[in-house]
């Protein structure tokens, strides 16, 4: 079965790709990729600084930089691709051509993403506000109304991503594809926020705990090898993974930078500076040996290759995440990390009064809470990030096909 | 991430109060903290509504009399085990519009337990400074008002359908070259995908609500306030009435130690139903961890309301209700458990007051100032004169270091508290509170112990100075801070200590009329 044309077939191929600059020999992305992409910057550069800013400032309200920070990159994102929509809707004559049709209505795909995912922002706003009157204001990242913004705000840059993707993808063969780069850097801020969504679990105390690995193997095989597989790069994992470890970096290097106090109480941890993140986690180990076996097995080479690979990356990705781990996050527990390189003396927040404990394994002192990682959970954890691998190559592969 | 919003509606209120006004809930039904004494040189009328949600925002509000001009007010909030050194800086009280001595503030409450607020004031005569304690725990059940369900149903809604048709643009379109449409083949593929996206998010949707309904179990069950629960018998032994109150709920065998307040572990109160013609206060004694015991006064036979006020070493304060079937006793005792024991029958059953007075005894008259319409949500202050026949002031003793001790009741039980001349206030928090704040006290000095009672200093000439109330040097008068949370009939039990026996006085009020 093959698509059909919808138009002539004598209209130039050169028409039938002008619509905005989508297919343009250029090695630059459209304006408007860029500008919901900058949208997509503002809003993980707000979600690290609103948790710092709770976890050092406690007292906020709608207005705080950090807050404007995320709804303003939700509105930049949302109004540019509203307006993508509109202008293929009404101003443009070819663009049903490199559209999706949602409701009758063409876009980009991406576009509809972002539109969604701004949504879902303003949705969660009043959802989140009655929360706070029902149960008292939150002070864990985790909750249902929370979920509602994650999602959204998750939704806004990966739009922004398939709106980079897009513009990749039709870059003429043998040309340089534009926003390639662009793509390496929005996975990032993807794995960025997913990363900050585990959190609670994730804190380097927490790295010999089951639930640690498994939620891992869950998530982060997914996004680096599906993302690496979209991309345009023979290392697209490594450098995605990269990309993500330099943002959480820069952002535990510069966030203690500034001064704060806590306006909160009770105060268990006086801090007189902006409280980071702990260090990233080592995620360019495992995402060099999936770029390894990529490389190795090839892509859309059969599905039986294709099964093998996703075998191969998800062993190797938590075999090798547990490695490094497992002894780096002894490292960051460790007196040896208290230093501006590794942050780890000063991403304790106001509430979190100082002791023993912060340089333990929680899974060692509290095993009722912190169930700590043993042969049969680690199994458990190998077959989940094969799964993991498995829809993230499927998604891979499709998102190395979209076109609109 | 998170919206926090001023409630605009119920600032109002706090500042149409002290001017004077507020919304309540607790010791039962009245849970905002009523506090009238001295901060330094100045004499201070302070309100704070608790947060009903923790975290949440409490309000403040401070009318400050005589001392000169007022250069600044600032309010403090110090939990229990974290003192002031675990403080944020003080919020700066602002002067509320169109007033000259009254002040507002906003404090928030991060955590359940034992809170204080130190209030410090500067101006012309210098500084003062006042720490009151505050129970912060959540009181609030709060439902999704319908305008907001349907708004987010809306929402909602229109999220699940646009993601659907999303997810059928991207199987549909998003592959296809530019310029060529797609085969039905993949519009089918579409449709399935849809199909299963739909049923996916079905899961996921009723995962979050399973979600939801689990976040608001933990905050029924961990950690809305709930009364600890306690059993109330009476027997007979050795001859006399003997009141048994067995406390087994596991939370209490949890709890901290029990402060003496007044030098009482427990302040008991009974209140015969319905007509409420029938009022004891007893001071049981502690028998083991859980079971306190107390001789019953000749009462007569019927059901009684009780609550029983405790307050731990937190110095947090609970009250503990339940009914009661007293029997009739073939003989009354004729001895007391604690010498303030004291208690009150209309005899004969009737209207206890009339005209805003009250015979005590064959001697003695009590009088309900009149302040004519009793308000709402208003401060106002409850006085009460006592003279003899010729019309004469009578002098009124200490009573538990009082000029006299007030138990109210609205009519359906739905609000119970006792007063004190200085405020709502219990005075063991008050001095765990600022000896807290001030470093004095250790956190945890009776855990550990086996059946621990903790003590504290003696009360310091300035306490017993705010326990006396008013500074006003009429020794016949005793008068009460409060604001009625609720419309509707109330009864007062004013009691006061005149040449060595303690009297009851009764009056009724209708809040929201004028006093009879």
């Amino acid at each position: 079965v093959t698509e059909k044309p919808l138009v002539a077939e004598s209209l130039p191929q050169s028409a039938l790709i002008q619509a905005e600059s989508v297919g343009e020999p250029t090695s630059t992305c459209s304006s408007t990729a860029r500008a919901a992409l900058a949208g997509g910057t503002s809003i993980v550069i707000g979600i690290l600084w609103d948790i710092s800013w709770h976890r050092t400032i406690g007292r906020d309200t709608f207005w705080t930089p950090a807050h404007m920070a995320i709804y303003l990159g939700g509105l930049v994102a949302g109004l540019t691709c509203g307006w993508l929509v509109l202008r293929e809707t009404f101003l443009s004559t070819t663009a049903a051509r490199s559209s999706v049709w949602v409701f009758g209505l063409p876009g980009p795909l991406g576009a509809w993403v972002t539109i969604w995912g701004t949504l879902a922002m303003l949705t969660s706003a009043p959802f989140d506000n009655w929360w706070h009157n029902a149960y008292g204001v939150d002070v864990k990242i985790l909750s249902p109304p929370h979920t509602v913004l994650a999602l959204g705000m998750w939704a806004v840059v990966l739009g922004a991503l398939m709106l980079v993707l897009r513009e990749q993808n039709l870059a003429p063969a043998g040309q340089l594809a534009p926003g390639r780069f662009l793509f390496l850097y929005a996975s990032g801020l993807l794995v960025v926020m997913a990363t900050v969504f585990l959190i609670e679990y994730s804190w380097p105390n927490q790295q010999r705990a089951r639930a640690f690995y498994q939620f891992s193997a869950g998530i982060l095989p997914l996004y680096l090898l599906g993302l690496g597989r979209a991309s345009k790069s023979r290392w697209g994992a490594t450098w995605i993974a990269a990309a993500y470890m330099a943002i959480m970096a820069v952002s535990a290097w510069v966030l203690p930078l500034f001064p704060g106090q806590p306006r909160l109480g009770p105060i268990y941890n006086p801090v007189r500076h902006f409280v980071p993140l702990p260090f990233p986690l080592l995620l360019v180990v495992p995402a060099v040996a999936i770029d390894l076996l990529r490389h190795w097995l090839g892509h859309n080479r059969g599905w039986r290759r294709d099964w093998l690979l996703v075998f191969l990356v998800g062993t190797a990705f938590i075999g090798l995440f547990l490695l490094t781990q497992w002894y780096f996050s002894a490292f960051l527990i460790s007196p040896l990390a208290d230093n501006w390189f590794f942050a780890a003396d000063r991403h304790w927040g106001y509430r979190e009064t100082a002791g023993q404990w912060q340089h333990q394994f929680w899974s060692v002192t509290r095993p009722e809470w912190h169930p700590p990682l043993t042969f049969g959970s680690f199994v458990m954890a190998v077959a989940i990030s094969i799964a993991a691998s498995r829809i993230g190559l499927w998604l891979g592969n499709w998102m190395a096909k979209v076109q609109r | 991430m998170k919206a926090v919003q001023v409630n605009v509606g119920r600032l109002a209120l706090l500042l149409a109060a002290l001017g004077f006004a507020f919304g309540a809930r607790a010791h039962v039904g009245s849970p905002d903290v009523f506090f009238e004494g001295q901060a330094g040189p100045y004499r201070v009328h302070v309100v704070i509504v608790p947060a009903e949600v923790i975290p949440g925002l409490a309000e403040i509000s401070v009318r400050i009399d005589g001392g000169g001009a007022v250069q600044r007010v600032s309010a403090l909030p110090i939990k229990w085990n974290a003192g002031r050194k675990g403080a944020p800086p003080p919020d700066v009280a602002k002067l509320v519009p169109g007033e000259t001595n009254l002040y507002s503030a906003q404090l928030w409450f991060m955590e359940s337990g034992a809170q204080s607020v130190e209030l410090e004031i500067s101006g012309s005569s210098g500084f003062g400074t006042v720490t009151i304690p505050v129970d912060a725990v959540a009181r609030r059940v709060l439902a999704m008002p319908k305008s907001l369900g349907l708004g987010l149903v809306v929402l909602g809604l229109t999220l699940v359908g646009l993601l659907l048709a999303v997810i059928g643009a991207a199987v549909r379109d998003s592959m296809l070259p530019p310029g060529t449409v797609p085969t039905a083949r993949r519009r089918w593929c579409a449709r399935v995908a849809m199909v299963f996206a739909g049923c996916i998010l079905a899961c996921l949707l009723w995962g979050g609500k399973r979600w939801w309904d689990k976040e608001a179990a933990e905050y029924r069950n961990n950690r809305l306030y709930r009364p600890i629960s306690a059993l109330a018998t009476v027997g007979i032994e050795t001859g006399q009435p003997v009141l048994r109150l067995q406390i087994d709920d596991p939370k209490f065998a949890q709890s901290p130690p029990l402060m003496p307040d007044h030098g009482k572990l427990m302040h008991f109160f009974l209140v015969r139903e319905p007509n409420l013609d029938a009022f004891a206060h007893l001071h049981p004694l502690k028998r083991d961890r859980k079971t306190f015991e107390a001789v019953l006064p000749p009462l007569p036979a019927g059901t009684y309301s009780f609550y029983a006020d405790i307050t731990y070493e937190t110095g947090l304060s609970d009250t503990l209700t339940n009914a009661v079937t007293i029997p009739e006793v073939a003989a009354a005792s004729s001895t007391r458990s604690d010498p303030d024991d004291s208690w009150w029958v209309a005899l004969p059953p009737g209207r206890p007051s009339s005209n805003g007075q009250c015979r005590l005894s064959a001697d003695y008259l009590m009088s309900l100032s009149n302040p004519g319409q009793v308000p709402v949500n208003k401060l106002v202050s409850l006085r009460f004169n006592v003279c003899d026949d010729d019309n004469r002031p009578v002098t009124l003793q200490s009573y538990l270091g009082m000029r006299g001790h007030l138990a109210l009741r609205r009519q359906d039980g739905a609000v119970f508290t006792h007063l004190h001349p200085g405020g709502s206030a219990s005075m063991a928090a008050m001095q765990l509170a600022t000896f807290r704040a001030e470093g004095r006290l250790p956190l945890y000095a009776a855990f550990g112990a086996d059946d621990p009672v903790c003590q504290l200093p003696p009360l310091s000439a300035a306490d017993q100075a705010w326990l006396q109330g008013s500074p006003a040097p009429d020794l016949s008068t005793v008068s009460f801070p409060y604001a009625f949370p609720k419309p509707g009939r109330y009864r007062f039990w004013v009691q006061v200590k005149i040449k060595g026996n303690v009297l009851t006085g009764v009056f009724d009020v209708d809040v929201g009329a004028p006093f009879e």
